[in-house]
């Protein structure tokens, strides 16, 4: 808040451009960039087209070479993960990212901060995770677009031009993983994406954002309270694989099929996002076999409260979190634990 | 905190529960003081949601309306004032600055709670948010619906606020203001409709927390300076300059600051369009005022957004408000100017830290 960079900032009145010169000449920051692919990545038959488009075409290093401007700030170093929609990124690429963003963060001290190209289907599963596993204060972004990179008026450029604008902010650090598209700032726990094709999908529902990036600067208001990175007790370097755990959907005379065949396939953790009378009955059962069991909403926003018998019972409450997201969680709560007061203070604490 | 967490989990929903278990313990005490508002209204009949003039509770009734609330915390309540909060005024914020000054030094004294009228609600938080120097929790309650009404809001958001103030979890999050179950900081919590129940936002930049029937739970912390972190001390201020607030419009006349200029304002706060756009003619008028010493502050009648400064401001003399509103930046701007800081890179530097 008081930091010298502000500090300095204020002396150097009304000229942020000086300063900005000045300082980047000085020390320009260092920032990886990991590509996993997305509508940032996406490629249409032509500028006009805003849907079908092939995602995850163009490698990263290709996205960087058309931004830049972003050499004004930052060295940009960058690394293609994989390059795919969002909706095929699986727990072994979450945990492929994470350890190799780990890794860097250990034998790469000057790297200053990473940013994460992705597509937005699934990007704020990616994030949470990386919110909850990367055990360090420095800035991680992860950014996507809602039009593919091809596009006319695309937001792709833009975006990823702020991403790495916020891995560079100094104010960033300690903030856990970020969700950078449309100026906007989201943390990973609550950005989640609200709109099918609008720019502006993403935020964080009636936690707002933490901060923008606007034309002059990057600017916070907010800071996150729950634990993440480098507060995080799940270190993910010795899991091999994730546990398979699944979603069911609650709505009026939901049948208990989806939990049932859930059960049948072997999940050992189930997040009901909502229930009905038959899936509460089958969640009842599968608990009984050892399966978790956390009950969570399809509202969109509120917390679930629990209840000291259901908890004697095993069940646990998903706070706030989305269904998606208390299934991250939940994935990495059970590489640790089964016991469902551990669990439970898990899912009061992240 | 993490294990009061769990304690909690395990007694929902029984807030009650958890009141005896904090009462074995010694409540925390709470002072209330009430200025009044809808929250201390009454109606002609419990059907009377608008144009209430029957008179006013005192601020023991209204603690009686929700006994409940002396579970969970030790109250000291005193009716400050009993005002409609289109009456409040800058004298009153600095006695209520320097009454919670003085009394948060009081070890006994866990926080405060104040009744307050919606309408300019959120001034009243702004200023103590900037001149209050304790880090104990200050919350501003009011409500949409007078204590007489039917499904009056007034008892659950007084209690509630009686259960944030009582919150270790709400301390050095600067004041807070709480109703409909949700807090909000003081700098950018603002009433957003005029009859509904969850009428106080902070637009793009959200919630702090809640109070769910299983306690107080914060996600956010503000970052910006605020309470025992704030350079303004109201003790060293005798008055406060006057300053208003002029709206742009397409077409905008200028007379009205020039106006305004000469009845005395020191300083004018433009409500401009988009990112604080002001008319020509406002910007000649603009011109002419800053340069016999008017200050100018440009924000944005947008609602929520930044104000970034730009050459014609620069050229105008206005000075860039970030995402203040306006009438927040009013109070920003008078307790600039009445500690003295009307330098414009003082300015520019108290803008971007508060």
């Amino acid at each position: 808040m008081l930091n010298l960079f502000s500090n300095l900032r204020r002396l150097v009145l009304g000229s942020f451009i000086l300063l900005s010169s000045m300082t980047m000449s000085a020390s320009k920051s260092n920032i990886h960039v990991l590509g996993t692919g997305g509508t940032i990545s996406g490629a249409a038959p032509s500028p006009e087209m805003l849907s079908g488009y092939e995602s995850g075409t163009f490698p990263v290093v290709e996205l960087l070479k058309e931004v830049p401007e972003v050499s004004d700030f930052a060295r940009v170093t960058s690394e293609q993960i994989i390059n795919v929609g969002s909706g095929s990124i699986n727990g072994e690429v979450l945990l492929k990212l994470a350890n190799r963003i780990n890794k860097l963060c250990k034998e790469k001290p000057e790297i200053d901060g990473y940013v994460v190209t992705h597509g937005t289907g699934t990007l704020e599963e990616t994030a949470y995770f990386l919110n909850l596993t990367i055990l360090s204060d420095k800035p991680v972004v992860i950014v996507g677009a809602m039009r593919p990179w091809t596009a006319t008026s695309g937001d792709g450029p833009l975006n990823l031009y702020n991403a790495i604008r916020v891995a560079s902010a100094p104010e960033s650090r300690g903030k856990g993983a970020l969700i950078v598209l449309n100026d906007e700032i989201n943390s990973a726990r609550d950005g989640t994406k609200t709109d099918t094709y609008r720019v502006e999908t993403f935020n964080s529902r009636e936690y707002g954002f933490l901060g923008y990036a606007d034309p002059d600067k990057v600017v916070y208001y907010r800071k996150p309270l729950k634990r993440h990175t480098f507060q995080t007790e799940f270190d993910i370097t010795d899991v091999v694989s994730l546990p398979k755990v699944d979603i069911v959907y609650g709505y009026q005379e939901g049948s208990r099929g989806s939990v049932d065949g859930l059960v049948a396939s072997g999940s050992v953790g189930i997040i009901a996002a909502s229930r009905s009378p038959d899936i509460s009955v089958a969640l009842e059962e599968a608990q009984r076999k050892g399966i978790t069991v956390v009950r969570s909403d399809r509202k969109g926003q509120g917390r679930v409260l629990n209840s000291e018998s259901r908890l004697k019972e095993g069940t646990i409450s998903s706070d706030n979190l989305r269904p998606q997201k208390a299934r991250i969680l939940l994935q990495l709560a059970l590489t640790k634990t089964s016991e469902p007061t551990e669990i439970q203070r898990i899912f009061n604490q992240y | 905190m993490i294990s009061k967490k769990v304690l909690q989990v395990f007694l929902i929903p029984s807030v009650v529960l958890i009141s005896f278990a904090s009462a074995y313990a010694g409540l925390p005490k709470v002072v209330v003081l009430g200025t009044g508002g809808t929250i201390q209204s009454k109606g002609d009949t419990r059907m009377t949601r608008y144009d209430y003039r029957a008179g006013r509770f005192d601020i023991s009734e209204i603690i009686d309306l929700i006994p409940q609330v002396k579970k969970i915390a030790e109250l000291e309540a005193e009716q400050f004032t009993n005002i409609g909060s289109p009456s409040m005024t800058p004298d009153i914020w600095k006695s209520l600055a320097e009454r919670i000054n003085e009394t948060a030094l009081r070890s006994d004294v866990s926080g405060f709670v104040l009744t307050h009228g919606t309408n300019t609600l959120e001034e009243t938080a702004y200023f103590l948010h900037l001149t209050v120097q304790t880090d104990k929790p200050v919350v501003i309650v009011g409500a949409q619906r007078p204590s007489t009404s039917i499904s009056a809001d007034g008892p659950m958001n007084f209690y509630n606020a009686v259960q944030v103030a009582a919150s270790p979890e709400a301390r050095d999050k600067g004041v807070l203001i709480c109703m409909n179950q949700q807090i909000n900081s003081a700098r950018e919590g603002t009433k957003t409709s005029a009859y509904k129940v969850e009428a106080f936002q902070s637009r793009d930049l959200g919630l702090l927390g809640v109070v769910d029937p299983d306690g107080v739970h914060f996600l956010r912390a503000p970052v910006r300076r605020h309470t025992y972190l704030s350079e303004f001390d109201v003790s060293d201020i005798s008055s406060f300059p006057r300053i208003d607030v002029v709206p742009s419009f397409a077409d905008a006349a200028g007379d009205l600051i020039t106006f305004l200029a000469s009845a005395g304002a020191e300083g004018i706060v433009l409500a401009g369009h988009g990112a604080g756009g002001a008319s020509p003619a406002q910007g000649e008028a603009f011109k002419t005022a800053t340069s016999n010493g008017v200050i100018a502050i440009a924000c944005s009648r947008t609602g929520s957004g930044r104000v970034i400064e730009s050459s014609r401001m620069l050229e105008y003399g206005l000075i860039a408000g970030d995402n203040l509103l306006p009438h927040k930046a009013r109070i920003l701007l008078m307790l600039a100017i009445a500690s003295g800081k009307s330098e414009r890179s003082e300015l520019i530097r108290i803008f971007d830290q508060y």
